[in-house]
């Protein structure tokens, strides 16, 4: 017990490190991945603005930046962190690396929510006269909107648990100190305290997705 | 009103090419209710979608009330599209929004203001009967009362034309009538033209005026349902119009009789 009172002050700053790296992989994911996801649904063989060559070289590009063992993305990145943040350690520069993660992973995700659109709704907006603009606004995120909280859920929780690799960069956070305190130094109660933490932290926000999810389904 | 020139409909099935609709020409006057009768795969449906361009024809015309829509810009199909509606199946209802809501997705789509949306979304919910139903969501409605919500959003922007594609085929026999009546009732009170498909020789014989019957992809003959007597010539046609003699099954009496 002592040994977790002595680093409360380091908790309390790993939680910040923490909800840091993931708010800002999770902003990324939504301000380009949402986009990218939207463009990958629509550029697809048979869809609004099938594009074969364009969805070929965007989903390649998904496939390739998801391919990389997260660990080997943030070393990877490491000049570009620096040259965007002016740092290669710390929080702020991983965060560059997650959310270059983020961004393909939650694409992935909004393309596959939209694919489940049915088709018959997406043709009588178009038979309506309605824009390109209208269509995405009002028709695909709309008939997926709990899809895509389920999809933001799931980002959210997987780039929680990959902020633990930020440690690598001195990125901190909650995963680095159970790394740092209780793997590698054997304290075994600092540990065991980080994993409660992550632990309420990974249900309360499941939690949360779900209820969202359930309020903006209307399909009952 | 919708005139077909020599359209016709050909895709790409693994690899081989299908011809969904051969080079077909049909002409419905104003105010007229055209129903295209024929079994699946008979290429009925594939006509009507040609009617907006949601299927794009691999040769021949389409023309709305004159205008030659396989001619026109991606904004100019929009703007003639608003002007067409059409009704489905299976409804394709936006789950996610409520009644109202679907009818204003129409209205805005046609850049109407805000205020004027809601007020005109109420009007045509009025007009299907379903004024009550306006804060509810398509769910929490039986399959006919999505049925009038979807003719609901069709009608919004005034249109010319209705396109119908099964409107009543997942409804039961008393529904369909319903349905029914009420397209007959629109098409006269707001001189809307109906072009309808249907493999139902209830459904056509009950609304249409004039009844194509198409088989492999072409249109065989074309019916005028306002004669006193009915004949056709085509094998199809007799064999429809038979099974329908036999087939004006009780339910479909008991339907009336429900009707009152």
């Amino acid at each position: 017990m002592d040994s977790i009172l002595a680093l409360q002050s380091e908790i309390i700053k790993a939680i910040e490190q923490t909800f840091t790296m993931v708010s800002i992989s999770v902003a990324a994911a939504i301000i380009v991945g949402m986009p990218v996801g939207i463009l990958l649904f629509l550029t697809a063989p048979g869809n609004l603005r099938a594009n074969r060559p364009l969805y070929s070289v965007v989903s390649y590009a998904v496939n390739l930046v998801r391919s990389f063992p997260f660990l080997i993305l943030l070393v990877a990145l490491i000049p570009f962190s620096r040259m965007i943040v002016g740092t290669a350690i710390g929080p702020l520069a991983a965060s560059v690396s997650l959310s270059v993660a983020a961004i393909p992973f939650y694409a992935r995700l909004v393309e596959q929510s939209l694919r489940d659109v049915p088709k018959g709704v997406i043709e009588a907006a178009v038979a309506s006269g309605a824009s390109m603009k209208h269509i995405i606004w009002g028709v695909l995120l709309s008939e997926a909107r709990p899809g895509l909280v389920s999809g933001l859920t799931v980002t959210i929780i997987s780039f929680i648990s990959y902020s633990a690799a930020a440690g690598t960069v001195g990125g901190g956070g909650i995963g680095d100190l159970a790394i740092r305190y209780g793997y590698q130094r054997f304290e075994t109660e600092v540990m065991a305290a980080c994993i409660v933490i992550l632990v309420v932290i990974v249900q309360l926000v499941q939690w949360i997705g779900s209820f969202a999810a359930s309020r903006l389904d209307k399909r009952k | 009103m919708i005139t077909f020139r020599e359209v016709s409909k050909q895709f790409k099935a693994g690899r081989q090419w299908v011809e969904a609709v051969r080079p077909t020409s049909l002409h419905v006057e104003k105010g007229q209710i055209q129903g295209i009768i024929g079994f699946s795969g008979a290429g009925k449906s594939t006509l009507l979608r040609m009617a907006n361009l949601l299927e794009l024809p691999t040769a021949g015309e389409v023309y709305i009330d004159g205008q030659e829509l396989t001619g026109l810009s991606a904004g100019e199909l929009r703007e003639a599209r608003r002007s067409i509606g059409m009704v489905f199946q299976h409804y394709n209802l936006l789950s996610n929004e409520t009644c109202a809501a679907n009818v204003e997705f129409v209205l805005k789509a046609a850049k109407l203001p805000g205020r004027e949306r809601k007020r005109r979304a109420e009007e045509c919910l009025e007009i299907v009967g379903l004024a009550d139903k306006a804060k509810q969501y398509p769910a929490q409605l039986s399959g006919g009362q999505k049925q009038r919500v979807a003719i609901a959003r069709a009608l919004a922007n005034n249109p010319k034309v209705l396109l119908c594609d099964e409107p009543t085929s997942a409804l039961d026999p008393v529904t369909t009538l319903s349905i029914l009546e009420f397209l007959e009732k629109i098409n006269r009170e707001l001189q809307v033209t109906i072009m309808l498909v249907t493999h139902e020789i209830q459904v056509a014989k009950r609304l249409c005026s004039r009844v194509a019957v198409m088989e492999g992809g072409a249109i065989t003959e074309q019916l005028d349902m306002t004669l006193p007597e009915i004949k056709p010539v085509t094998p199809l046609g007799q064999f429809l119009f038979d099974t329908a003699e036999v087939s004006s099954s009780s339910v479909w009496r008991r339907g009336e009789g429900y009707r009152g």
